[in-house]
């Protein structure tokens, strides 16, 4: 097994498909710290003068007219509580500098979802490539344990992803912790980041694994990123189109992207659109919801799982021609 | 015969077998119903020397080979390879089969020597034997090139090569010399022969009969995924097909209405020769064909030869005989 997973990575880390994911992972995040350098750096005072300034003349205006936007919109034929505004506040008039704790939190975020996107193709092609070219069947033909052989390459795409990850994580932790520091910024809130960087290595060597299986059942690095389209699209369809349908919403407790996202955030909220008729007309409620960050761990656990001794299934019986 | 009576003729019964099937079958879903590939194929590979495991196109010899190394799984029947049942024991016997399956398959953006490398690492050989075994196939100069930019023989030599990882004992040459130039094709039969002389038992299936008969010591025919007739090439020529002659003479049309009425076969040959062989009234068997009663008859209608040449049959004609009888060509599909 140990000489199965050494081929293998001497292959993975050989392909091109692999080089050109690991660069652009890296070109994404280095070209972010442009936007964490300026977010971390204190405004001058002139800058936050005239940020205060206009923070004001927006928050006297939305006071004076609030109310009358707000029957506008219902008079529109809205429901109130969509028409209800909110009030400008000063977090979002960069009168300070991003905080190590936020600027952080949006790094790691990005650091997750591109590392495991990145993952996913990686394993998908490293796999679909096998099949594609035909070099699974010679493999086979010099090593015909067919479990060890599902193994070795599972193994080898997942802890790839995981260094991967981590690399990228301590990439975009470093860099925040070092530009907060170098504009005098301080380093606080790093037990939390640090573990959901543990949280988002976790979650990348998951879709890792999640790519290897798609791209191992579909035999195709091309079929596997359809199969990732075609998710986002089903994504789309119940969020966007079907966002007010109260029985699409109360499917995200089993979405895995919400079940992904409280892996990562340590939670995921969402809300359920309940409609009332009232005598006002038609008025809609939202019902808050949490997804726990157990939930989500089971949740993925048993999916993977599930993939894994599927995929694994499929491998053992399948005819390789 | 019928496909029914079983084949033609049969391993001498002491012989030990590196590859037996018994009663092997595979067919394989379609759109227009099942398609059976191999049905029940008992199939006996001699250990040491060449077999030549023949048949026409879509006759079910890749899949076979696939069925003996694991790839893809039979629908009934057993297959012993030196001994241990396949594919349950294959793990224990893998080391001692080297294979190329068809056209060679490697990552087409790594170099022969990365390809071969990545083989090693998983089988355990030394990385050193990398390099002598390219040297050895005569691929030491472009090593380092991508595979993608290898000729189709340099492909196939690079398949030899990979074969050579593990000092086999059984190697399994899917058709080795498609698509290779003369040069190619000799220096494959060159390597297959000297890998039998060496104590090696090479099993190499082809559609270009007269190719395997140069070099196999002994061959299988199957035709419908069903074997036809095995042997030893020289009992399988002998016994397999009807002899005949090649007669010149100054008046060939006189000459084969002479030899037709005294029931011999006559076919004219476009050289203006005649092709004269035993029918089924000149009181002869098929394949005992008397030269003497040729020259005699002919010479009492004052025809005299100039020339008398014994034919002696080849596996081509050999294989078309017997899927003649058979009506048996490529795979058919098995009633529904």
């Amino acid at each position: 097994m140990i000489r199965l997973i050494g081929a293998e990575i001497n292959r993975l880390r050989s392909r091109r498909f692999t080089h050109i994911a690991l660069l652009a992972v890296l070109m994404i995040l280095s070209i972010f710290q442009l936007q964490v350098n300026s977010d971390v750096n204190p405004p001058s005072a002139e800058a936050v003068a005239a940020n205060q300034a206009q923070y004001e003349r927006d928050l006297k205006e939305w006071e004076q007219h609030h109310e009358e936007w707000e029957q506008q919109c219902v008079d529109a034929g809205q429901p109130r509580e969509q028409c209800a505004g909110v009030a400008p506040t000063k977090e979002n008039y960069g009168l300070a500098a991003v905080p190590f704790s936020e600027i952080a939190q949006i790094g790691l975020r990005l650091a997750i979802y591109l590392t495991g996107l990145a993952m996913f193709l990686v394993a998908a092609s490293f796999i679909g490539a096998e099949f594609t070219t035909g070099a699974i069947a010679n493999w086979l033909s010099f090593v015909p344990r067919r479990v060890s052989v599902f193994a070795s390459k599972l193994i080898t795409v997942a802890t790839f992803a995981l260094l991967v990850s981590v690399l990228a994580s301590a990439f975009v932790l470093g860099m925040a912790a070092l530009l907060t520091s170098v504009h005098g910024g301080e380093v606080s809130g790093l037990h939390a980041r640090l573990s959901m960087a543990g949280r988002g290595v976790a979650v990348a060597g998951a879709l890792a694994v999640v790519g290897y299986c798609v791209g191992l059942i579909t035999r195709h690095t091309a079929a596997a990123l359809g199969v990732l389209l075609g998710y986002l699209f089903v994504w789309f369809i119940r969020n966007a189109v079907l966002g007010e349908q109260a029985w699409a919403q109360r499917l995200t407790p089993w979405s895995p992207e919400a079940n992904l996202a409280a892996i990562v955030d340590n939670g995921y909220r969402y809300a359920i659109p309940v409609k009332k008729l009232t005598e006002g007309g038609l008025s809609v409620e939202y019902l808050e919801r949490h997804v726990s960050l157990v939930h989500g761990a089971v949740y993925w656990t048993v999916l993977l799982a599930g993939l894994i001794i599927v995929a694994l299934l499929i491998f053992r019986r399948r005819d390789v021609t | 015969m019928t496909a029914s009576a079983g084949p033609r003729h049969a391993m001498p019964p002491s012989t030990t077998y590196a590859v037996e099937t018994h009663g092997l079958r595979k067919s394989y879903r379609t759109r227009r119903g099942r398609l059976m590939a191999v049905a029940g194929l008992d199939l006996m590979v001699p250990a040491g020397g060449v077999h030549g495991f023949l048949g026409p196109n879509g006759s079910g010899k890749t899949t076979t080979i696939r069925m003996l190394l694991g790839l893809i799984r039979a629908d009934a029947g057993d297959i012993e390879v030196f001994d241990e049942y396949v594919p349950t024991r294959l793990p224990d016997v893998i080391d001692r089969i080297g294979a190329i399956v068809e056209q060679p398959k490697f990552f087409p953006s790594f170099s022969g020597h990365k390809n071969l490398q990545l083989l090693a690492s998983g089988i355990g050989a030394p990385a050193a034997r990398v390099g002598r075994v390219l040297e050895e196939v005569g691929l030491g100069d472009r090593a380092r090139s991508k595979y993608r930019t290898y000729s189709l023989g340099m492909k196939q030599r690079l398949a030899i090569a990979a074969t050579l990882l593990k000092d086999p004992e059984l190697l399994i040459f899917d058709e080795p010399t498609n698509g290779l130039d003369p040069a190619g094709i000799h220096e494959i039969r060159a390597t297959m022969r000297g890998l039998a002389d060496s104590g090696k038992t090479v099993l190499v299936s082809s559609h270009i009969l007269s190719e395997v008969q140069q070099v196999a010591d002994t061959v299988s025919i199957i035709g419908r995924g069903r074997l036809l007739a095995q042997g030893a090439v020289d009992d399988i020529l002998d016994a397999g097909s009807q002899e005949s002659a090649r007669v010149g003479i100054a008046d060939p049309a006189r000459a084969a209405t002479v030899l037709a009425e005294a029931g011999f076969a006559v076919r004219s040959l476009p050289d203006g020769m005649l092709n004269v062989a035993a029918g089924p009234r000149a009181g002869q068997s098929a394949t005992d064909l008397d030269l003497a009663q040729i020259t005699r008859l002919l010479a009492e209608h004052q025809l005299y030869v100039f020339e008398l040449t014994p034919v002696r049959a080849d596996l081509e004609s050999v294989f078309l005989e017997l899927t003649a009888e058979d009506h048996l060509g490529a795979t058919s599909r098995a009633p529904q």
